[in-house]
């Protein structure tokens, strides 16, 4: 059982949320309980091959959910929701000092539920898989790769706009001239999953030891293949925005 | 190894080439707004009525002609008519296309219906019971700022026939003018915080100064800035207004903004809003010598 006090504030409509505050919850809502109930083996084939396996199920009550719905400063700034959470993560190392492997997988399900609403919140991800190869080549060289793939995340759907009436600061002109802004409207909640993510990374490292001073020069390369991954959609346009093209880098890091 | 660089060479191009498509646009639903607010103290209502637009469309024609809107009250209806405005100086998205009606004084504690047939046959449809107007009194007002001892200033007030329908919405507001533009009073708004259920706002010294600090933001020269006075208005809403009101407000307090806004509305088969209100407001003096320390000037309007 786990209790936690503190928690993010998260807007689940934006696509991504860059800014996540941390907050202490307040005390209408109780401390967020989770029970959670987990299972794995852990196996040593040989000296250099490793395994392990895990599966786990996860209740969430008191969950803080941003109350979208907030209408008078007295009204509460979250809603109490619950959450549950399943799946199964898999390791398999290989490896010696000169050479390793590393492939992760893990496959998960995440419902939120708030009220009589039941959806799948925005770091519900189904498949996420890591490959990893770190190699020693030797005379100082190393060389590591890494590629990720995550299947796709839920998002909420923009599905229109409309002119919504607001009011003038000055309170002589309360009329239906007033100003209108765009306020958008939006699909059932989470109804869409962006594409899937995967990268591949790749660097190469000289160590040079010298009297006082190790120097590591290195060469990476960022999305090697040129994978165009979503970071986010403009709101105001639909305009998509991807996330760091092929990206090749020089480093010199030097240990005095 | 070679063969492994080449069957993971192949994987890869296979993955690239996958589908990386998605839309952000989801499946577009065309639904109408209607806002309305009657007033107390005008004899004219006006009626505005827009619809949705697709993220990919021209957001400048929202607004719905042709559309046949009546208001009923006390067994009588009465037809707005339909209107344009040759120009507008507000900003986009601004209103063209209006409905208006003459010589509507609004009677108290009166249930008004609206209805609006737009051209397509869908209807639109509210109804809202204006105030049962009685004196709003000020039982606490603390009309010449700032008070000693940085201590902040608290307006409560009072209906002589309370009714539980009602909701508030006081407001806190800086007056003043730019020089040379002597005609254009400014309203600089000061969040303060309202005790929803002891009829009492509170607008705190902070609060205060960062919005008399903040006038000058943008303005080449502070002593061109000239301050009138502050007001505090009480607005006295019909509840469906009153929530309206309070759902689209930026901010809750001093200190706290808001961070989602609710789509409320009091409107069968679409948007917008429906409702009346009165208002009170009062005059609240300010000492020139706190004036002056922002580099304004009071000035004797």
């Amino acid at each position: 059982v786990y209790n936690q006090e503190l928690t993010t504030l998260s807007d689940e409509d934006e696509v991504i949320s860059i800014f996540e505050p941390w907050l202490i919850l307040p005390s209408y809502l109780g401390i967020t309980k989770s029970k959670h109930y987990s299972a794995g083996l852990d196996i040593k084939l040989f000296n250099f091959w490793n395994v392990k396996t895990e599966g786990y199920y996860k209740r969430t009550e008191n969950l803080p959910i941003l109350n979208k719905q907030k209408i008078f400063p007295s009204d509460p700034d979250f809603l109490s929701g619950e959450s549950e959470a399943y799946g199964w993560e898999f390791l398999n190392r290989i490896g010696s000092a000169d050479i390793s492997f590393t492939s992760t997988y893990a496959l998960a399900w995440i419902f939120n539920q708030v009220g009589d609403i039941k959806y799948n919140p925005n770091y519900d991800i189904r498949h996420a898989v890591t490959l990893i190869l770190e190699t020693n080549i030797g005379k100082g060289w190393s060389f590591s790769s890494v590629w990720n793939y995550k299947s796709g995340f839920p998002f909420t759907k923009l599905s229109g706009f409309y002119d919504k009436y607001y009011f003038n600061n000055d309170p002589g002109d309360f009329s239906a001239f007033n100003f209108f802004s765009r306020f958008s409207l939006l699909d059932s909640k989470n109804n869409g999953r962006t594409p899937d993510y995967h990268k591949l990374d790749i660097s190469l490292t000289k160590r040079i030891e010298l009297p006082y001073l190790i120097l590591d020069i290195g060469a990476s390369i960022l999305n090697v293949y040129d994978r165009a991954n979503l970071f986010y959609f403009e709101k105001e346009t639909g305009d998509r925005i991807n996330m760091l093209p092929f990206l090749p880098s020089f480093t010199i890091k030097a240990e005095i | 190894l070679k063969k492994y660089f080449y069957i993971l060479y192949a994987f890869l191009l296979i993955l690239n080439s996958c589908d990386n498509t998605v839309s952000y646009i989801g499946e577009f639903e065309q639904q109408y707004s209607l806002n309305c607010i009657l007033r107390s103290d005008k004899s004219t209502q006006i009626v505005t009525i827009k619809r949705s637009y697709s993220p990919n469309e021209d957001p400048n024609n929202s607004d719905i002609q042709n559309a046949i809107v009546k208001l009923t009250f006390r067994d009588s209806t009465y037809i707005f008519k339909d209107s344009l405005l040759a120009e507008t100086h507000y900003a986009y998205p601004a209103v063209k296309y209006f409905y208006y009606l003459d010589d509507i004084v609004l009677a108290k504690n009166t249930v008004y219906k609206i209805e609006a047939t737009l051209p397509n046959g869908i209807v639109l449809s509210s109804e809202t019971k204006t105030p049962r107007y009685s004196k709003l009194n000020m039982v606490e007002k603390d009309d010449v700022l700032p008070k000693p001892n940085n201590a902040p200033a608290y307006y409560m007030w009072s209906l002589t026939r309370p009714e539980d329908q009602l909701l508030f919405g006081p407001a806190f507001y800086i007056r003043y003018f730019i020089l040379g533009e002597e005609d254009r009073i400014i309203y600089k708004e000061v969040p303060g915080f309202h005790y929803q259920n002891n009829l009492l706002y509170e607008v705190s010294r902070e609060s205060l100064d960062d919005a008399m600090q903040s006038i000058s933001n943008g303005i080449v020269s502070a002593g061109n800035v000239n301050i009138i006075d502050a007001q505090i208005e009480i607005k006295v809403f019909d509840r469906a207004l009153g929530i309206y009101v309070n759902s689209i407000r930026t901010f809750e307090d001093e200190f706290s903004i808001r961070v989602a806004e609710a789509n409320v509305s009091n409107i069968e088969g679409g948007f917008g809003v429906f409702g009346s209100y009165f208002s009170e407001k009062s005059k609240i003096i300010f000492e020139e010598e706190y004036v002056s320390s922002f580099g304004y000037v009071l000035s004797d309007n």
